[in-house]
C-alpha cells in the first residue's frame, strides 16, 4: 500500500465535502480567499511603509522577515506536537492501519503527511501572502517566487519531524491524554502571553518616527547576526539575497535547509519505525489506578447545583465537569482573558482628553459602538462556548434523547448554562468600558437593558446553528467552534448586533446630548431599549423554534 | 418506564462511572441518596466498584459495554430494549449478562433484545420476531416459528437459524414478481 493510498481517506472526505455541499465549500473558500487577498495588501502596505523609511527601512524589513520565520517555527513545533500526538498515537483510524499488512515506516510517512498539513495550513494562509508582499515590495524576480514556495515547503517539515518525535518520547513516558492536556494548557498560556506582550509592545508607537527608532533598535539587537544553527537564518539568507537586497550565498543556505528537514524526516521515520507499536500501546491505556472513590468535583458540585431543580441541575453539574476535566475546552480561556485585557487596555489608551470637539465627537461614536462591540466580544466568547454545546453531547447524545426529559427543558438546561456567564460578562465588559469613556449613567443602564434580550438572542442563536450544524466526528470544542455552522453563527449574530445597534443609535445620541445639558427622559431609555430589545426578542423567539425543530431531528 | 441500551453505547468521556450513573439515574426522577445507593449497586453487580471513579475514556470496551448496560437499568425498567448487547463482551461478561437478563425477565421485566445471533436468540428469547429488509416477517415462539417454516414447505428445521433462513427466503420469494 502505498503512502498515497492511505492518503485517499483523506482526500476522498474533502472531495465529498465540496460535492455534496458546493455552496458551503464555496463560502469556505471565498473567506480564506478574501483573507488571503486581505492579509496580502495590509502587509504590502506595512512592509512598503517600513521600506521607504529612509537607509534602515530595508534593515527593518529583513529583520522582520526574521521575526516572522522565528514565529512561525515556534508555532510550528507546538502545533505539530498537539497534532501528532492525535494523528499518530489517539486516532481512531490507526487501528485498522495497524492491524493491515503496512509496514510502519510508510504508516509514519503517511501520519506525517496529514500532521504536517493539519498544522501548517495556518501558516501558509499567512506566510504565502507575506512573502509576496515581500516580491512586491522589494520588485524581486520570478526566481524568488519560486524560492518562497519551495524555502516555506521545506521549512515546514523541519518542526513536523521535530513534534513527531516529541510526541512519541512523550507518549513512551507519559500517559498520552494527559500530555496532550498539558499541551494544550502550555498553548494557551504561550498565546495568551503572546497576544498581551504584542499588544503591551504599543505597536501604534511605529506610526511615530520616534517609536520607530526605538522599535528598530529593538530588531536592531533582536538576533543581529541570527544564529547560523537556526532554520529560520537558512531561510531568511535564502530569501534576502534573492530579493536584491545584499549578496548571500543562497544556494548554500538553500542546501542547509533540504539536508536538514531530509535529515529530520528519516531520523523521526526511523524512530517511529521502531518504537510506533510500543508508544502506540501506551497511548491506548490511561492513568488507570483502580479508583474506585468519589472526585472532589462531584461533592462540589453537587453542593453547588443543590438549589436547582433536578434536571437542569444534574444536566448544569455534567457539562461542568467534563468542562473543568477536559483542558481542550478550558485551556482557551486562558486566551479569552488575554483578549478582553487588550480590549480594556485599548478603551483606557484611547485619546479622549483633549477637549477638542473632535474628541467628543469620538467619544460619541466609540459610546455608541461600545454596545456592539461588547455584543461582538461576547458572540466570539460564545461561538467557543455555546455553539459547541449541543456536538459536545455528541455521540452520548441517546442518554439524553432516550431519558424523560423534554427536548424543551434540554434547550432551556443549555440555554441558562450559556446565558448567566455570557450575560455577566458581557454586562460587566461594557459597564466597564462604558466607565473607561466616561458615559454618562443613563446610557450605560440603557446599554445594560439591552443586553438582557440581546444576549438571549445570542446564545439562542449559538443553540440552533450549533444544532443545525453539529459535529460529532471530533471531541475538540476548538475545531467545532471553526467549522461552516460556526462561521454562519458569526456573521448571524453580527447582522443582528449591527441592527441593534443601528435602531439605539438615534435614542443614545440624544441621551448623550441630553447628558451634556444636565437633562435627561426616561422616554429616551425606554424607547432605545424597546427598539434594540424587540428586535433581540424576536430573533431570540425564532431561533429557540428553530432549535427545538432541529433537535428533533438530531441523530448520531 | 423504558430502559434502551444502543448497539455502540458511547458515554461521556470525562465522568467518572458513579457519576454517569448517578446523572442517569437524576434524568430519570431518582433523588440523590437513591440515584447514589443504585449507582453503587449496579457497579458492584457489574464488578465494576474497584473502577468505580476512574473516567470511562479509561475503561476498556467490555468495562464501558458493561457500565452502559449499568446506565439502562439504574431506574429499574420495566421494559428494557437492548441492541446487540453481547458486542465486545468476554465470555464471563456474556454469562453474567445472560444470568443477569433471565434474572429481569423472571422479576416481571419484558425485554426486547436485538441480535444477529441467532444462538442468542434461540437460548434466551421467549418469543422471537424475524425482520428481514425492514419488515417482521415472523413472530411467535420457536414452536410457532418452527410450525411456520414447516408450513412453507421445508424440510422440519431443527435449530433457529434454519427456521430463519426458511421464513426470510420464502418472505423474499414472495416478493419476487
Amino acid at each position: 500500500m502505498t503512502v498515497v493510498a492511505l492518503l485517499q481517506p483523506r482526500l476522498f472526505a474533502l472531495r465529498n465535502v465540496v460535492r455534496r455541499g458546493p455552496l458551503r465549500a464555496a463560502t469556505v473558500a471565498g473567506l480564506v480567499g478574501a483573507f488571503w487577498i486581505g492579509s496580502f495588501v495590509l502587509f504590502t502596505h506595512v512592509l512598503g511603509y517600513f521600506h521607504r523609511l529612509g537607509d534602515f527601512g530595508p534593515f527593518l524589513t529583513q529583520r522582520l522577515l526574521t521575526l516572522l520565520f522565528l514565529t512561525f517555527f515556534g508555532v510550528l513545533l507546538v502545533s505539530n506536537t498537539v497534532t501528532a500526538l492525535t494523528t499518530y498515537y489517539l486516532a481512531g483510524e490507526v487501528v485498522p492501519l495497524l492491524t493491515a499488512p503496512l509496514p510502519h515506516r510508510r504508516l509514519h510517512h503517511a501520519r506525517f503527511v496529514e500532521t504536517l498539513a493539519a498544522s501548517s495550513w495556518m501558516v501558509l494562509l499567512v506566510g504565502l501572502p507575506a512573502l509576496l508582499s515581500y516580491g512586491v515590495v522589494y520588485r524581486a524576480g520570478a526566481l524568488f517566487y519560486a524560492a518562497a514556495v519551495g524555502v516555506l515547503g521545506v521549512f515546514l517539515v523541519i518542526p513536523a519531524a521535530l513534534g513527531v518525535l516529541v510526541t512519541t518520547g512523550l507518549v513512551l513516558f507519559f500517559p498520552a491524554r494527559r500530555t496532550r492536556e498539558a499541551l494544550l494548557v502550555g498553548v494557551g498560556l504561550a498565546l495568551g502571553a503572546l497576544v498581551l506582550g504584542v499588544r503591551l509592545l504599543r505597536p501604534e508607537r511605529l506610526a511615530h518616527p520616534a517609536g520607530l527608532v526605538g522599535f528598530a533598535g529593538f530588531l536592531a539587537g533582536f538576533g543581529a547576526k541570527g544564529s547560523p544553527w537556526l532554520p529560520t537564518t537558512w531561510a531568511v539568507e535564502v530569501l534576502v539575497p534573492l530579493l536584491g537586497a545584499r549578496p548571500g550565498e543562497p544556494l548554500f543556505y538553500l542546501g542547509m535547509l533540504v539536508s536538514t528537514a531530509a535529515m529530520l524526516f528519516l531520523t523521526s521515520a526511523a524512530v517511529v519505525e521502531r518504537v510506533f507499536l510500543a508508544a502506540w500501546s501506551r497511548s491506548q491505556t490511561g492513568r488507570v489506578r483502580g479508583d474506585a472513590t468519589e472526585r472532589p468535583l462531584t461533592g462540589w458540585l453537587a453542593l453547588l447545583v443543590r438549589p436547582l431543580p433536578r434536571v437542569p441541575g444534574s444536566l448544569l453539574a455534567k457539562d461542568a465537569t467534563v468542562f473543568l476535566r477536559d483542558a481542550s475546552q478550558w485551556s482557551q480561556l486562558l486566551l479569552v482573558f488575554a483578549l478582553v485585557g487588550i480590549y480594556l487596555y485599548n478603551f483606557s489608551a484611547l485619546p479622549l482628553d483633549d477637549g477638542t470637539p473632535l474628541a467628543d465627537a469620538m467619544r460619541d461614536l466609540a459610546t455608541i459602538l461600545n454596545l456592539g462591540l461588547g455584543a461582538f466580544v461576547t458572540t466570539a466568547v460564545a461561538v467557543r462556548f455555546v455553539f459547541p454545546m449541543v456536538s459536545l453531547e455528541g455521540r452520548a447524545w441517546w442518554i439524553l434523547r432516550t431519558a424523560p426529559v423534554p427536548l424543551a427543558g434540554l434547550w432551556w438546561s443549555k440555554f441558562w448554562i450559556g446565558y448567566v456567564p455570557l450575560l455577566a460578562f458581557a454586562e460587566v465588559l461594557v459597564a466597564t468600558t462604558n466607565a473607561l469613556l466616561r458615559v454618562p449613567a443613563p446610557v450605560t443602564i440603557t446599554f445594560l437593558l439591552t443586553l438582557l434580550p440581546l444576549m438571549a438572542a445570542v446564545v439562542s442563536l449559538g443553540l440552533a446553528f450549533g444544532t443545525a450544524y453539529p459535529r460529532f466526528d471530533t471531541q475538540n470544542a476548538a475545531q467545532i467552534a471553526t467549522g461552516f455552522g460556526a462561521i454562519l453563527y458569526m456573521l448571524a449574530c453580527l447582522g443582528l448586533i449591527a441592527l441593534v445597534v443601528g435602531l439605539e443609535a438615534w435614542p443614545v445620541t440624544r441621551l448623550l446630548r441630553q447628558a451634556r445639558t444636565g437633562t435627561f427622559l426616561v422616554g429616551d431609555v425606554v424607547k432605545a431599549v424597546s427598539a434594540g430589545g424587540g428586535t433581540a426578542a424576536v430573533a431570540f423567539a425564532v431561533a429557540r423554534r428553530r432549535a427545538l425543530r432541529a433537535l428533533v431531528r438530531l441523530e448520531i | 418506564m423504558t430502559g434502551y441500551l444502543p448497539d455502540h453505547p458511547f458515554l461521556y468521556d470525562k465522568l467518572t462511572g458513579l457519576e454517569l450513573l448517578r446523572f442517569v439515574g437524576s434524568l430519570y426522577g431518582l433523588g440523590a441518596a437513591d440515584a447514589a445507593r443504585r449507582a453503587a449497586g449496579l457497579l458492584e453487580e457489574f464488578g465494576l466498584a474497584r473502577m468505580a471513579g476512574e473516567l470511562t475514556e479509561t475503561l476498556s470496551h467490555g468495562m464501558r459495554q458493561r457500565l452502559a448496560l449499568a446506565a439502562a437499568l439504574v431506574h429499574r425498567p420495566r421494559v428494557l430494549v437492548l441492541d446487540e448487547p453481547m458486542v465486545g463482551l468476554d465470555p464471563e461478561g456474556t454469562l453474567e449478562l445472560r444470568r443477569l437478563l433471565r434474572r429481569l425477565a423472571t422479576d416481571g421485566a419484558t425485554i426486547f433484545l436485538s441480535t444477529h445471533s441467532l444462538a442468542v436468540a434461540e437460548e434466551l428469547c421467549s418469543r422471537i420476531g424475524i425482520i428481514d429488509r425492514g419488515r417482521l416477517v415472523a413472530l411467535g415462539t420457536l414452536e410457532e416459528l418452527r410450525a411456520r417454516a414447516q408450513g412453507d414447505g421445508g424440510p422440519d428445521p431443527a435449530s433457529l437459524e434454519a427456521v430463519f433462513l426458511d421464513i426470510v427466503s420464502a418472505a423474499d420469494g414472495d416478493e419476487t414478481p
